[in-house]
C-alpha cells in the first residue's frame, strides 16, 4: 500500500504533460469513456479511501509491517487517519480526466448515489430486526400474554434479582477489604471469587442460557484470550467462568468507578481511547502483565467498538505483536430471537440497554473456546496483522459472523473537511487544465492568429494550488 | 404509500415496482436501508439523516444531492434512485442529470446552474473569474457538441483565447434537448450505474 501511494505521488509529479495529452486524445474521440466505467463499480472511491485509510491505521501502534521499518510517528489518531486519506486520494488522481467537463461530476454523482443505496459502516452498528415469530393474528394473545409475562413479572424479578445482588455484593468487598486488609494476595484472591460470583448473579437476572463449547478458560501463563465483542455483557459472560483482566478504554460515570475500585483486584488495563500516548503505555502494561504468573488471564476486544453480532470489524493488531504470548481466541454468538445483546453505546446509555435485554424472554449464547494460536506457527513470516487476520477468520467461522475489513475507530472518527478540501483542490486542477487544453486546441486550429498572451502565464489572475504533498 | 407503517403493503410495492427500474426484491432491499436511514421513523428522510452517511458526507458535491434527496418518502426515493438501475432508460439517467445541474428548477442549464455545481467541485481553489471562463466554455462545447451553434464554438473558444478583452456577454445555457443531444456520444448508462 505504501508502494502504491509512492506511486501516486510520482504520477502527481508529472501530471502537466500526461494529463494534457489525454485530454487532446479525447478531443479527438469524444466517446472513448473506457476509464469512466470503471468508476462504477461495487465500492466507491470514498469507500475505496476509507479502506486505505484502515489498512493504515493498522500500523498505528509500531511496527510497520513487512520491512519492519518504524512508522513515523504521528501526533493523533485523527491525524494519521487523515493523511492516510489524502494519501488515497493521490493514488486515485489520474480517474479524473478524460470526460468532457459537463459529465466530469458524474462518477462523483453516482459515488453519492451508491452510498445512499448502501455503505459498510453502518450495516455493522445496526440493529438487526428478528421478526417476532409469534407476532401473528392467531398467537396474539399467547404473544399479549408473553409481554404481561416479560415486563409485569419478569422485569421487576430480574430488577429485585440484580438489587439484592449489587447490595450483597458491595457488602462482602468491604467484609473481604476489612478482614483481608494485612494479606494483600489472599484479599485479591477472595475479591476475584466475589466478582465472579457478581457476573454469574447478572447473567442469571438476564436468565442467561449460555452454553460454552470447548477447553474452559483458566489461569494460564502468557495467555492472552481475544474475543468478539457485541456489548459489556459478553465480559460478564466469560467473567463467570474466570476471573479475567480485561483491556479496555475507561468510561466515565457509575461504570467508571466500577472499573477503578472494584476491578483493580484483576489487574485489567484502561486506556483512554483518544490518547495515542497511552497506547505504548498499554503496550507495556501488558507486556508486564503477561511476564507475571499468578494473575487472571488478559482479556481483549481487538475490534475496539461493540458491533451487533452479525458482522467482525477489522481486529487491532495491538493484541497480536507480543512476542510469546498464546492468543485463545473466543467467539461469542448471541441468539437474537431471545434477546438482542448488542449495545450501540451512542444510542443508549447501559441501564436502558439491561432493561431492554431484561424485559427480553432470555440471554441465550454460544461460547467458543477455540484451540489456541500462535504468531508464525504455521509460516515463519507472519506479520501481526496477518495474525490478527488468522484469528479472526477462526472466531468469524466459528460465530457465523461475516468478516468485514473496517476500523471500529470510524464509529467515532469524523472525516474533516480536510479530505474534501484535497478533493476540490484536485478537481479544480482538472479543470483548470482541460481549459488550458482547449486553448491550446483552439490555437493550433488557427495557428495564423497571434500567440495568446496565456501561454506566457499559464495560471494568469488564477489561483491555483498544487497539491503534489500533504 | 405505507410511508409510515414498518411494513411495506404488498400493494405498494407492486405499484412501487412498475413505476421504477427495479425489481422486487430490490425494491424491497431498499426499502431495507430506507427504513435504517429514516433514524426518527418520521417515514421522510431529510437532510439531515443523509449526512449521518460517513462516506457520503465526504463527497464534495453532498450540498446539491442533498438539496436534492431532502425530505424524501419511500416512493420518491425510490423514484429518484429509479435513474440508477441497471435496467433505467437512457432518457431517466439524462432526466436525472438534467435535474441534478438545474439548481434553480426553472428548467433549462444556465450559466449560473453550472456554476453552482462546478463551485461545489472546486470549493474556494479558483477565483470567480476562472471559474466563469470554464463553466462558459464548457456550455459552448456542449452548444457546439449538439450543433445549435457549431461554427460559432470555434470561434467562441478563439474568443475566449484572446481573453475577456472580447466580450461575448449573451447568457449561455442548455435546454432539455440540446443537453440531451450533446451527450449523445457520452456512455452515460456506464456512469450513472449503481448496484442495489
Amino acid at each position: 500500500m505504501r508502494a502504491e501511494a509512492h506511486r501516486g505521488r510520482g504520477a502527481a509529479a508529472d501530471p502537466l504533460s500526461r494529463r494534457s495529452s489525454a485530454h487532446l486524445q479525447r478531443d479527438d474521440s469524444r466517446g472513448d469513456l473506457g476509464s469512466a466505467a470503471s468508476l462504477t463499480r461495487s465500492k466507491t472511491r470514498t469507500a475505496a479511501a476509507l479502506l486505505r485509510a484502515t489498512e493504515s491505521l493498522t500500523d498505528l501502534t509500531g511496527v510497520v509491517r513487512g520491512e519492519g521499518v518504524a512508522a513515523a510517528e504521528r501526533e493523533g489518531v485523527q491525524e494519521r487517519f487523515e493523511r492516510a486519506l489524502m494519501e488515497s486520494l493521490l493514488v486515485e488522481r489520474d480517474t479524473d480526466k478524460a470526460l468532457p467537463r459537463l459529465v466530469m461530476p458524474l462518477p462523483l454523482l453516482s459515488e453519492a448515489v451508491e452510498d445512499i443505496v448502501q455503505d459498510d459502516f453502518t450495516r455493522c452498528f445496526q440493529r438487526t430486526k428478528v421478526p417476532a415469530w409469534n407476532w401473528n393474528a392467531y398467537l396474539f394473545v399467547g404473544w399479549l400474554v408473553g409481554v404481561v409475562l416479560r415486563y409485569g413479572i419478569l422485569f421487576p424479578l430480574r430488577v429485585l434479582c440484580i438489587l439484592v445482588g449489587s447490595v450483597a455484593f458491595g457488602a462482602a468487598m468491604m467484609v473481604t477489604r476489612l478482614v483481608a486488609r494485612h494479606n494483600p494476595q489472599r484479599r485479591q484472591r477472595l475479591e476475584r471469587h466475589l466478582i465472579v460470583l457478581y457476573s454469574a448473579c447478572w447473567i442469571m437476572s438476564t436468565s442467561g442460557v449460555i452454553a460454552y463449547h470447548g477447553k474452559r478458560p483458566r489461569m494460564r501463563p502468557h495467555a492472552i484470550y481475544v474475543a468478539n465483542h457485541s456489548s459489556l455483557i459478553d465480559l460478564l459472560v466469560l467473567q463467570q467462568l474466570c476471573a479475567f483482566a480485561t483491556v479496555g478504554q475507561l468510561h466515565g460515570g457509575l461504570i467508571g468507578l466500577v472499573q477503578q475500585h472494584v476491578l483493580d483486584c484483576l489487574g485489567c488495563i484502561w486506556f483512554s481511547r483518544d490518547d495515542l500516548r497511552d497506547r505504548h503505555l498499554v503496550r507495556r502494561r501488558i507486556e508486564q502483565h503477561l511476564a507475571q504468573s499468578d494473575v487472571p488471564p488478559l482479556l481483549i476486544f481487538p475490534e475496539g467498538t461493540c458491533v451487533n453480532n452479525e458482522y467482525c470489524l477489522m481486529f487491532k493488531k495491538g493484541a497480536f505483536e507480543i512476542p510469546g504470548a498464546v492468543v485463545y481466541p473466543v467467539a461469542i454468538k448471541y441468539h437474537k430471537l431471545f434477546a438482542d445483546a448488542f449495545w450501540n453505546s451512542q444510542e443508549e446509555s447501559f441501564a436502558w440497554h439491561m432493561v431492554r435485554i431484561w424485559t427480553s424472554w432470555a440471554l441465550v449464547a454460544d461460547v467458543f473456546f477455540l484451540d489456541p494460536m500462535v504468531q508464525g506457527e504455521l509460516d515463519a513470516q507472519e506479520t501481526p496483522t496477518e495474525f490478527a487476520a488468522r484469528v479472526k477468520q477462526a472466531i468469524c467461522e466459528a460465530a457465523g459472523l461475516k468478516p468485514v475489513e473496517i476500523d471500529g475507530y470510524y464509529k467515532r472518527m469524523q472525516a474533516s473537511d480536510k479530505y474534501i478540501k484535497a478533493r476540490r483542490r484536485q478537481l479544480a486542477d482538472v479543470l483548470l487544465q482541460s481549459l488550458e487544453a482547449d486553448r491550446a486546441a483552439a490555437a493550433a486550429e488557427r495557428p495564423a492568429a497571434s500567440e495568446p498572451s496565456w501561454t506566457d502565464s499559464p495560471g494568469d489572475g488564477v489561483k491555483r494550488s498544487r497539491t503534489t504533498r500533504f | 404509500m405505507g410511508a409510515n407503517s414498518s411494513t411495506l403493503l404488498d400493494d405498494d410495492v407492486s405499484e412501487i415496482v412498475a413505476s421504477s427500474s427495479f425489481t422486487r426484491a430490490e425494491i424491497e432491499r431498499l426499502y431495507a436501508r430506507f427504513q435504517k436511514l429514516d433514524r426518527n421513523g418520521s417515514g421522510t428522510v431529510d437532510a439531515a439523516e443523509f449526512l449521518m452517511i460517513p462516506e457520503l458526507a465526504m463527497n464534495p458535491l453532498v450540498p446539491r444531492i442533498v438539496e436534492i434527496f431532502d425530505g424524501v418518502n419511500f416512493a420518491q426515493f425510490v423514484q429518484l434512485l429509479s435513474a440508477f438501475g441497471p435496467k433505467a432508460p437512457r432518457d431517466a439517467k439524462l432526466a436525472f442529470v438534467f435535474r441534478f445541474y438545474d439548481v434553480d428548477g426553472d428548467g433549462v442549464i444556465s450559466e449560473r446552474d453550472v456554476m453552482h455545481v462546478f463551485r461545489l467541485l472546486v470549493g474556494e481553489n479558483l477565483d470567480e473569474e476562472a471559474l466563469e471562463r470554464i463553466v462558459r466554455q464548457t456550455i459552448r462545447d456542449m452548444r457546439a457538441a449538439c450543433g445549435t451553434d457549431g461554427a460559432r464554438a470555434v470561434e467562441g473558444r478563439a474568443a475566449e483565447a484572446e481573453g475577456a478583452a472580447a466580450p461575448n456577454r449573451e447568457l449561455l445555457q442548455l435546454t432539455r434537448e440540446e443537453f440531451a443531444r450533446a451527450l449523445d456520444s457520452v456512455d452515460v448508462d456506464a456512469l450513472l450505474q449503481v448496484s442495489i
